[in-house]
Order: C-alpha cells, then structure tokens, then sequence
C-alpha cells in the first residue's frame, strides 16, 4: 500500500502544478468574464515569459529578481499589444472572430519564438538557491516548490483585494456582468478589458517561469498544453468565475498528480487524457461548473 | 438656458425606422416628459441621448456641444445619467458597490457626503448596504438605480419608466423624491406612461407616435386635447 510520506508527497506535487494552473486559469477566466473571449492565445504568454525570463538571466545575467520583474513587465506589454492590435476592432462583433483570432495570435507568437530561439528545448536555469533540495519527514521538495506556491498565493490574494476592494476592481465585475450598464456609469470599458489583458499576460509570463522551473526544460511550443490546461481549469471550476478557476486549477493539479501517483506503473503517459476525461466528466454531471453559474463572474 | 438640443435624429434597428426625425429641447432646471404608447420609441430616444444607440441622421448637442458621436462613458462623465426601464442594476453587487460606481468618474472628495445624502433619500439602501442588489424588491432596485444615477452629480438626468411594474405606494415614493432631486437643481428628462404623473411633475411634454413626435407643449395643455385624453386617460 501506499505510505503516509508517499501521499504527503504527491499531494505536494499536485498543489504546486495546481498553483500554476490556477495562476493562468484566473487571468483567463477574467477576460473571458469581460469578453466572452476563451483567449487560446493566453498559453502563448507562458512561452514569452518562460524565454523572456531565460533570455535575460542567463544571457544578460541580471539579477533574479530582476529577470522575473522584466518577464512580468514584457508579458504585460505584449498583453497590451495584443488586445489593441488584435482584439480591439473585433469587439461588437461576432464572438466567433475573436476566437479565431485568438488561435492565430497563439500561432503567431508560438512561431515567432520559434524562429527567435530555436526549435529545439533548452534546459531551464535558475537560480542555485531554487533548486536546493528540502526533506521534512522524508517528504522532498526543491526551493523552487515552496517558491512557486508562495509567489502563486501572494498573486491570488492581492488580485482577490484589488477585485474585491478597489473601484477599478469593482469596475471590472461590474463590466463583466453588463457592459451597457457599465458604459452607463461612465466606465471606460477599453480600460478595464486592457487591464484585465496586461494583468491576465503578465501573470502567464510569470506563469512561464514557474514552468520553466518546475520541468527544467523549456520549448517554443510548451504554452499550448498550459493553454489546455489552464482552459480545462476554467471549465472545471465554472467558466467567468474568479475562485472557481484557481479551484479549478487546484484540483486539477491535484487529480492529475494523484491519478498518476496512484495508478500502476505505466499509467503517467495517460496523464493528459485522464485531464480530458476529468473535464468530460465535469461537463456531463454539471456543464457550468463546479462554481459556475449562468454569465456570472 | 438650453442644457440638451435633439436635432432632426433618425434611429434605425437595420432597416426599420425606430425614430424619425425627432427634435427636442431641455431646458436647464425643467423637468421634461416624453410620453407615447409602448413602442412609440421613447426608450430609442433616451438610449440615442445617452450614447448606447447611434443615430443614423441628426445632431444631438448638450451645453452646446455636439455630442453626437461621443461613446456613452464619455456622456456620463460629462453630466448626462439615465435610469434605464429593467433599472440595469449591477445584480451580482452589492448596494454599496453600485452606487460607488455611480461616482465612477468622479475624483473629488465629495462622493462621501452625496453617498450620505442617497442614504437620507433612500433609508432602505442604508440597511441594505451590504446586500446583494439582485436579491432587492422591485421597488428597491428602481431606488438604487436612482440612487447609483444620482451619485454622478448629473447635470441631466433620464429617467425610463420610472414607475414601471412598482405598486402604487412605491410609484408615489419613487416620484416624491424625483420632485426632491428636481429641487435640487437636476434637469429632468422623464419616459412615462402614468399619464397622471407626468400632469402632476412635469414642466413641459412631448407627445411620441410611432417614432415621430405629434405633438408638445405645458402638460395641463396638451392633456385638454380630446386625442390624448382617449388614448392615456381612457376617455
């Protein structure tokens, strides 16, 4: 049978991926709240960020801190970018065309980084101190865990505040509920779909990072099982809801650790198709979500 | 002084004409009614004015400024608020959050003190403060979609079937403090079809048909009309 230490272990593993699926979860599930935009794009922003985090610190070798701050801020621009080149003329339209636009950006970037880096992954660096090796009770973890999950939390709890307390934030729901109602309050509704791009990208980017540390490897086309991942998150938790992504994403990092951990040997390759078949199940037993409710955020 | 001047707008749904040619004015300090029978497009006028619809032919100016091609968060911040019919609260806010976001676009300390003044008009938003708009009564919802319009400090105020679908004891509660906003200073420019209310507040109105206006003039006038009477007053 399995031991104490064993399942301590595996549940460990499943909150630090949840973490990083509820980190990307919640900026997709904010811009879908405002859009109705199931942004696929969104995966292509953990790439830029894993690289832009890789490019500067190893190569400029700037401080990590730094490195990560500066993954943020591109992430953050090239979220800017996107809604005002791609996004901002179709809004009106039918949703349909800011899907499709959304798998063409996603292809685009996926390309482009691609043809700037190299087709071929490269072994993810970072800093010493994050891949330090802990044992508490015979349960093993790096640095770099502990750091993930912290940096994941402290992201969740401020956007929670800002949502919850500020008028920009209160904006925001308001503008996912209506945004005719929202226009009539004199809510500039351009800002507040910006905000919830520049926030949702800068995220993934740090996202990026998480991921780059947590495999150790990183490649051009690694954001589009993020993408799917943090997608089904969103659909499991309820799609448009704030803490029904990140406990979408929660549990699907932990079902899909535990479902590998406890299944015979063998069985991890099934890892992705026992997340397609979580989200089936979660659509037939209950299609809105586990939080979900109708056009609500 | 002219605060809102409608100038020959047509409003179209694709190919079918919603409001032809229509030509009003509000005076600053007068509290204007549009009246008409459901679908006359009195609702098709106000969402024109404040920005939701855009009119096919026609200039709209406000303080005589064309703002015919302003979006609707720019209108709201310059002084024009509407109360739309169905109220368009925020329903999965709470009371206290809606009308904060009435002031949205204000910077200046005051949104206390008018927060304040909202509670002294509605005392039931005060005990309801914290609730969830969607869970309010009817009449509550109309109260705070007043409320969260007042918040804005409008210059021009537009109130869409205020009375629509509330009990008779509310309607009088709802039209005693439109009179106390009015007092106030507040232009009012008022969509109804409680003929009897618009007699007893209204400065001026306009009569709507099938998106024309068909007639205008001081309420108790207009009201003499034999046509009128039959079709708002049953006789």
């Amino acid at each position: 049978m399995f031991s104490g230490v064993y399942i301590a272990q595996q549940c460990l593993n499943g909150v630090v991926f949840g973490s990083m699926y509820a980190l990307l979860a919640l900026g997709m599930t904010i811009v879908y709240g405002i859009l109705r935009l199931i942004n696929f794009a969104h995966g292509a922003l953990v790439t830029v960020g894993a690289f832009t985090f890789f490019g500067i610190f190893v190569i400029f070798k700037w401080h990590f801190a730094l490195s990560l701050g500066a993954a943020m801020v591109v992430g953050g621009i090239i979220g800017y970018l996107l809604d005002l080149v791609g996004y901002r003329k179709l809004r009106g339209g039918p949703e349909v065309s800011l899907l499709i636009t959304s798998l063409g950006i996603y292809i685009l970037l996926e390309n482009m980084i691609k043809l700037l880096a190299s087709p071929q992954p490269y072994a993810f660096r970072s800093p010493a101190f994050l891949a330090q090796l802990h044992n508490v009770a015979g349960v093993v973890f790096r640095t770099a865990d502990i750091f993930i999950l912290l940096l994941s939390l402290v992201v969740m709890v401020v956007f929670t505040f800002f949502v919850k307390y500020s008028k920009l934030g209160i904006a925001m729901r308001a503008t996912a509920e209506s945004v005719e109602a929202a226009r009539l309050v004199g809510i500039s509704v351009d800002q507040v779909v910006v905000l919830a791009f520049v926030f949702g990208a800068a995220v993934a980017a740090i996202t990026g990072f998480m991921w780059g540390a947590k495999y150790g490897q990183i490649s051009y086309d690694m954001g589009f099982m993020a993408g799917v991942k943090a997608f089904v998150a969103v659909v499991i938790g309820g799609i448009g809801s704030i803490p029904g992504a990140v406990l979408g994403g929660f549990l699907l990092g932990l079902l899909e650790t535990l479902s590998v951990g406890f299944l015979p040997t063998g069985f991890s390759e099934y890892r992705d198709a026992i997340v397609f078949l979580l989200l089936i199940l979660v659509l037939l037993l209950r299609p809105t979500g586990i939080m979900g409710r109708k056009e609500a955020m | 002084m002219q605060l809102l001047k409608v100038n020959g707008v047509h409003v179209y749904y694709g190919v079918i004409a919603a409001v032809s040619d229509l030509s009003l004015t509000v005076d600053e300090g007068q509290i204007v009614a549009l009246v008409g029978a459901n679908g006359a497009g009195k609702s098709t006028t106000l969402k024109t004015i404040v920005g939701l619809l855009r009119p096919r032919a026609g200039k709209i100016f406000f303080r005589g400024k064309d703002i015919t091609w302003l979006g609707a968060d720019r209108r709201a911040r310059m002084g024009i608020a509407l109360v739309p019919e169905g109220r368009h609260i925020f329903t999965t806010l709470s009371v206290r959050e809606n009308l904060i976001l009435g002031a949205y676009h204000r910077r200046d300390p005051e949104v206390c003190k008018d927060l304040d003044w909202i509670y002294s008009l509605f005392p039931i938003l005060q005990e309801r403060r914290n609730q969830i708009a969607g869970t309010l009564s009817g009449g509550e919802q109309q109260m705070l979609a007043l409320g969260r319009a007042l918040m804005s400090r409008p210059k021009l105020l537009l109130l869409d079937e205020p009375s629509l679908g509330l009990a008779p004891l509310v309607v009088h509660e709802v039209y005693r403090v439109i009179q106390q906003i009015h007092k106030v200073g507040i232009t009012i420019l008022l969509v109804e079809q409680n003929v009897n209310m618009v007699i007893r507040v209204a400065d001026y109105m306009y009569v709507m048909e099938t998106g024309r206006l068909t007639m205008e003039g001081v309420p108790q006038e207009v009201m003499r009309e034999e046509a009128i009477k039959r079709a708002y007053l049953g006789g």
